[in-house]
């Protein structure tokens, strides 16, 4: 269960006679300012944030200005290349970027200007498949840095295109991996669009001051912070909901927002005769709803490869037409989604465009501009939605389950609320190992291994199969089970065919173990499948995923729920003594649950193991952690242990 | 996998730059109707075109590969490409081939698309629209663009669906400034099966045109003009493969054509040595670096301390831009100006490396390597065949080959360029030399481990490492940015290794910033509940390395390989290991001594029990950069014997 700490600051109730936006810092104040700065004051520190600050002005139409100034020093060599080089992307079609200041303050104190051919305007490099012909990016160079010196950069963003006309929003971080000495965030903006602001766990840092001071017909608000502790980040965390975290916007509601959107993309959801016909030739001998729905959804998730433009005028909400999604068979996650959405109504069914998140959630409590997804939803009977994400290839759920748990604003033209994806039951996403075993009279182990998946574990396996030959499948395998069994003959393996998305993904194989029994002075040490961990994604893997911190500080975000089962019995030859088993493990708590067993039959001629383990809840709190973690110590120690059999005897 | 297939797509290896005519502006193709007939034979191979039956295992079938290379009478080079694609298979075909990059240098290239479209079975036709052909940053030039004009041109082709048939049709030309290479590869074969490849050389009837084919035999078909010399090398039915786990880069594996249009390593040198060595080390040192080297070696002692004092300042106090030479030019920022910046490429830095050095006494040179055992062709002389810059410094009569712009790199020990052909530049020329590997005795990994176990099967252990050469970098590079909290979660992080329970006791880290002798580490773990008894016994398994990379082996998962496996430099793993029994128990079995030995490696492993004690010790050496396909199956099974369930527990009973 997330459990997001919030505390709402109420700018009315704000002293009026707060100060406006300071005055920068004199050179010679900024130089005393580094100078008083010990870098053993900073043990985890390779730089620190000796200014983080942002003034913000923005105009009821929604344009704004944002001038960032950051001064990091640098206290170790490693220092040297976060500071060394500077990055400050824009979409020219929207926005400018200006560098008013860029100079290194040397340690001595003397000051010393970037040239401005260190400065240099060029194109973006194009990340996850999205080339923008107006992307631009503004790389600043850095000559001479040395351990001591800090580098001072002052840039400007102007925004002449807002995301929404008449509309605000932003956010400011006040704690990062750099210890901040000074960090402040203002605004001026006009009184007739005055802010709401929410501080999202100011407990984590350093006293966070706010101050608004109305000044003719503009307001001036003010926040900030000094000496900010350094976040030493915790795997998992997810880091927008776990830190101090400061929301101004002017947006009145989610539902505005919601309706915002839908009104963004209602006219590119016009379906051309091309999109009508598909959609009839994709529906026409299916015969349910379901059916139908599955089909339409296949095709754009199949056929739609993700490839992007960039984040065009309205910085990522403007989706491409429907149908020149559907004609050139590319678009990012708004277009693929706009045409899903198209489609769907085309045939008849009633599907709303809906804006996610992928990874962190979004902070719930002001609306703002802090999507990174679009999906589809499709209106359950008695209520509730049905979500559907045609980007995620190769998933026989219709919403992977990675995306469950996570915040979700359907747009609608009455506009809905800012909702939470249900979880879904760790079932829903399991895996299954079910394996048969014969020890043969020569000490060799011969094993037949069934592998079924739903979920989650259905889309990893598919995806892995999708993108692999039939012949590198098979190598992979080889590794995977000689990374645990090097002597390991694979004997036969097929995986299922991943296209067929509406078929669980199964694997079958068989291999060979010449010598599964290991003589051991006087006892034979016996390793099957489960007790030498060669099924045991559980115990090799998630101890180091899960469970490394003995504590946490932040929530760890699992990111889905999931259930791992492990089965085996062996057969093992006549007159065999079986001395010891592997120790029986079983535990449950809120988030977890686990259990092994292996047992003997009852004529004494198999065993039996069983391996067990649930993962309830994809956010886990650090009192969970706790429980979590118990839960895989439990397991890990009995993870390898043996059979232990006695001597061979005719 | 997009950027690898550019190396077929995008043609010919030709880095190098210099001042050149202004870039021309990313334009759409050219959409002249392609004639009846053309379009014909597009469509009729997107309905009828080989298919997965044929290629069951396939992305795409290349129907035709086309390079046409014509040196020009002025020296410019036109690269001329034509390529034809239908896509096989939904996913990968599309991963592969919907998005193609295209690399050329602004600052002295063009390059033209005359055809880029999609060809559908119904006879559709989609011609890549502007929107759908973009330029980009290359993500290696991200820190570095005050460096290089190189930049990538994207193109998208829509419509594309199993099925589909792709064509890319462009031309690049290379001016002939003083970086141009005047030479390159053509792969002459993909992953993928072709159907027809053909790669054309063409030159004026008065230059020379040196070629080679690599990995397969293949004689070219030669004709000629009034004024002109073509080399035509054609293949059909190339067939599908697909690339193994391990193996070194696909110039290494795939067959290829290295050509030039030079006479003779003299020639390639002149173009280059001259111009780094005056840039690089005028004969009049600049005064900062002068003092610097002053200053650097003040203390030291010997000329071994002093390279060694330079070599630390370069490598950890210039920043190093990571750019693949030849992408900036060969000529060298003037090492006073390096110093100034405190960042540069492998040509600044080695320049700046060999400044300094020149500055304190001690002779050395530059030279050009090629990584990855990708082999150089000694009989096609071109600076197209090198990859990256070192240097060689001779002190008291021995070399020292070292890498300034690895920065967590140890003095002597470089590691790229190993067991190949390397290019030594020189006034007035220079020259081609082979450098042997590294012995395995330069990179060695000596872990001390000692390990208590308690009655209630709880683990104390303590490990001290010592690591030199590739493991001293491997510690450098992965410890050296990380301080206090972040420096303790990484080891409680590496704890975890051995069980979910560990606990990261203690852990100290010796200089970090040295550049010769060991590293050292120590690692104090305590585990609770690591092996508990099992009724009267307890199988303790020898706990792994907490380190991961003090043990790092070669892959050796596959019992047979096609292609060779690369095994990263020679070097030499050494664990000694003992633990301590808890009173009550004894030892029933320890793992038994293997000794051995194949092709890449040898081994010597050996245990015993001495009252509750149990010392075991190990010796892994790794003594090639590369294994062939042939050799692979004896290292393999030297892997697995090492690896056995028996090498890895002791058995206790009560």
């Amino acid at each position: 269960m997330k459990q997001i700490c919030t505390f709402a600051v109420v700018l009315s109730a704000l002293a009026a006679d707060a100060r406006a936006a300071e005055p920068p810092p004199s050179d010679a104040a900024l130089v005393a300012a580094i100078q008083r700065i010990k870098p053993g004051d900073y043990p985890s520190a390779n730089s620190v944030l000796v200014l983080d600050e942002q003034s913000v002005v923005y105009q009821a139409d929604g344009q704004f200005s944002n001038t960032s100034r950051t001064v990091r020093l640098v206290l170790s060599p490693a220092g040297k290349h976060a500071a060394a080089a500077a990055s400050l992307d824009y979409a020219k079609d929207a926005e400018t970027m200006e560098v008013l200041q860029a100079r290194v303050i040397r340690a001595d104190g003397t000051i010393v200007a970037v040239p401005a051919a260190n400065i240099k305007d060029t194109e973006q490099s194009g990340d996850m498949n999205i080339y923008d012909p107006n992307g631009r990016s503004v790389k600043i160079t850095v000559d001479g840095v040395a351990v001591g010196d800090a580098v001072d950069i002052t840039s400007k963003l102007t925004r002449r295109t807002p995301t929404r006309v008449g509309f605000f929003n932003d956010i400011f971080n006040f704690q990062s991996g750099d210890p901040i000495i000074e960090a402040s965030y203002s605004v001026d903006g006009p009184k007739s669009l005055p802010l709401t602001a929410e501080i999202y766990h100011p407990e984590r840092g350093s006293k966070i001051v706010a101050t608004r001071a109305p000044a003719g017909d503009r307001i001036q608000y003010r926040w900030t912070t000094r000496n900010e502790p350094q976040l030493v980040p915790e795997a998992l965390m997810p880091y927008m909901t776990e830190l101090p975290t400061l929301i101004v916007t002017t947006d009145p509601s989610w539902e505005h927002f919601s309706t915002w959107w839908s009104q963004v993309t209602a006219p590119q959801m016009a379906a051309s005769d091309a999109i009508k016909q598909k959609v009839a030739e994709l529906t026409k001998d299916k015969k349910t709803d379901d059916e139908k729905i599955h089909a339409l959804y296949d095709f754009v998730a199949a056929d739609v490869r993700y490839r992007g433009l960039g984040v065009g005028p309205r910085t990522g909400y403007t989706p491409r037409r429907a149908d020149d999604t559907y004609s050139s068979r590319w678009g990012v996650c708004r277009d693929v989604a706009i045409l899903l959405t198209t489609m769907l109504r085309t045939g008849g069914f009633e599907a709303y465009p809906v804006l996610t998140n992928v990874g962190d959630p979004v902070l719930p409590k002001v609306a703002y501009d802090g999507f990174n997804h679009a999906i589809v939803a499709m209106p359950r009977k008695g209520g509730g939605w049905t979500y559907l994400d045609p980007t995620a290839k190769n998933s026989s759920d219709l919403l992977p389950g990675y995306e469950r748990e996570q915040s979700s604003l359907v747009c609608t033209d009455k506009g809905e609320k800012l909702g939470i994806i249900p979880p879904i039951v760790p079932d829903a996403n399991l895996g299954h190992a079910v394996a048969k075993s014969v020890i043969g009279p020569d000490g060799s182990l011969t094993s037949t291994v069934t592998m079924s998946t739903k979920g989650v574990f259905d889309l990893v396996l598919r995806s892995v199969a999708a993108m692999m030959p039939a012949d590198q499948q098979r190598e992979t395998a080889e590794q995977l089970i000689h990374g645990v069994l090097p002597d390991a003959e694979l004997v036969d393996f097929k995986v299922s065919s991943a296209l067929a998305l509406w078929s669980p993904m199964k694997v079958d194989f068989t291999i060979k173990l010449p010598h599964a029994m290991l003589q051991a002075g006087e006892f034979r040490l016996l390793r099957t499948l489960v007790t030498s961990g060669a099924l045991s994604f559980v115990e090799n893997v998630l101890p180091q995923v899960l469970g490394s911190l003995p504590t946490r500080k932040y929530t760890l975000d699992a990111h889905v729920t999931f259930e791992y089962d492990a089965d085996e019995t062996v057969t093992l030859p006549a007159y065999t003594e079986v001395l010891a088993l592997p120790n029986d493990v079983s535990s449950a708590n809120a988030v977890s649950a686990v259990a092994a067993k292996c047992t003997q039959g009852e004529d004494r001629t198999s065993v039996t193991c069983h391996r067990s383990f649930q993962l309830k809840s994809r956010f886990i709190d650090p009192k969970q952690y706790r429980e979590l973690r118990g839960a895989l110590m439990a397991i890990g120690q009995v993870a390898h242990q043996p059979v232990v059999l006695g001597k061979e005897r005719q | 996998v997009r950027r690898a297939l550019v190396l077929l797509l995008a043609g010919c290896s030709t880095p190098a730059a210099s001042p050149a005519p202004p870039a021309q502006a990313a334009a759409p193709p050219a959409s002249a109707p392609a004639p009846a007939s053309e379009l014909d034979g597009l469509v009729e191979l997107a309905k009828h075109g080989p298919d997965q039956k044929e290629y069951p295992q396939a992305d795409a079938v290349i129907a035709l590969a086309r390079d046409e290379i014509t040196l020009g009478a002025d020296r410019t080079v036109v690269e001329h490409q034509h390529t034809i694609v239908r896509i096989l298979d939904a996913q990968r075909g599309k991963e592969k081939f919907a998005d193609l990059h295209i690399p050329y240098d602004t600052t002295r290239e063009t390059l033209t698309l005359q055809i880029a479209r999609t060809v559908n079975a119904d006879g559709t036709v989609h011609v890549a629209s502007p929107d759908e052909i973009t330029d980009i940053l290359p993500p290696q030039l991200e820190g570095a663009t005050t460096y290089s004009g190189v930049r990538e041109r994207v193109v998208s082709f829509p419509g594309v669906d199993k099925g589909s048939v792709i064509e890319l049709e462009y031309t690049r030309v290379t001016q002939a400034t003083a970086d141009a290479a005047l030479g390159g590869e053509a792969p002459l074969a993909t992953w993928d099966p072709i159907r027809s490849r053909v790669v054309r050389i063409t030159a004026p009837k008065d230059a020379v045109v040196k070629l080679s084919v690599q990995g397969m035999t293949l004689e070219p078909v030669e004709s000629s003009d009034a004024t002109t010399r073509s080399y035509t090398f054609t293949e059909e039915n190339l067939p599908d493969r697909h690339p193994e786990h391990g193996s070194p880069p696909d110039a290494a594996v795939l067959p290829r054509l290295v050509y030039s249009f030079l006479p003779d390593w003299k020639a390639a040198l002149a173009r280059v040595a001259d111009r780094y060595l005056d840039a690089a080390v005028p004969a009049a040192i600049p005064a900062p670096v002068q003092a610097l080297a002053d200053k650097l070696v003040a203390d030291a002692k010997t000329p071994f301390a002093m390279a060694e004092a330079i070599y630390r300042f370069v490598a950890h106090d210039v920043r190093t831009i990571d750019l693949p030479l030849g992408w900036a030019g060969y000529a060298p920022n003037p090492p006073d100006v390096v110093l100034a910046n405190r960042y540069g490429d492998d040509r600044d830095k080695v320049g700046l490396f060999l400044a300094l050095c020149a500055a304190a006494g001690i002779p050395g040179q530059p030279l050009l390597v090629r990584t990855e055992k990708v082999p150089v062709v000694a009989a096609v002389p071109t600076v197209a065949q090198f990859n990256r810059m070192i240097a060689r410094v001779t002190i008291d009569g021995a070399e020292r080959w070292v890498d300034p712009s690895d920065e967590n790199g140890q003095f002597g020990v470089a590691f790229v360029g190993q067991d190949n052909q390397v290019l030594a530049l020189a006034r007035g020329g220079g020259e081609l030399v082979h450098r042997p590997a590294l012995d395995p005795e330069t990179s060695v990994a000596r872990v001390a481990a000692a390990f208590a176990l308690s009655d209630k099967g709880d683990l104390e252990a303590d490990y001290r490492y010592d690591l030199t050469g590739w493991f001293a970098d491997r510690a450098s590079e992965t410890l050296r940015p990380l301080k206090g909290e972040n420096l303790a979660r990484w080891f409680q992080e590496a704890a975890a290794r051995l069980a979910a329970s560990a606990i990261d006791k203690a852990h100290e880290v010796g200089d970090l910033t040295s550049v010769y002798g060991a590293i050292r580490i120590r690692h104090t773990v305590t585990v609770p509940a690591y092996a508990p008894a099992q009724g009267s016994f307890r199988v303790f398994e020898l706990p792994r390395s907490t380190l991961g990379f003090a043990v790092e082996k070669p892959p050796a998962g596959l019992t047979k390989r096609k292609y060779p496996l690369a095994t990263g430099t020679p070097r030499t793993i050494i664990e000694e290991l003992t633990l301590s029994v808890p009173a009550g128990w004894r030892v029933a079995y320890v793992p038994p001594e293997l000794t051995g030995a194949a092709e890449g490696v040898r081994y010597r492993t050996s245990c015993r029990s001495e009252d509750r004690r149990v010392l075991c010790r190990g010796e892994l050496s790794f003594t090639s950069l590369q294994l062939s396909a042939e050799q692979y199956p004896a290292f393999h099974d030297a892997m697995a014997k090492l690896q056995d369930y028996g090498q890895q527990i002791v058995l206790l009973t009560r």
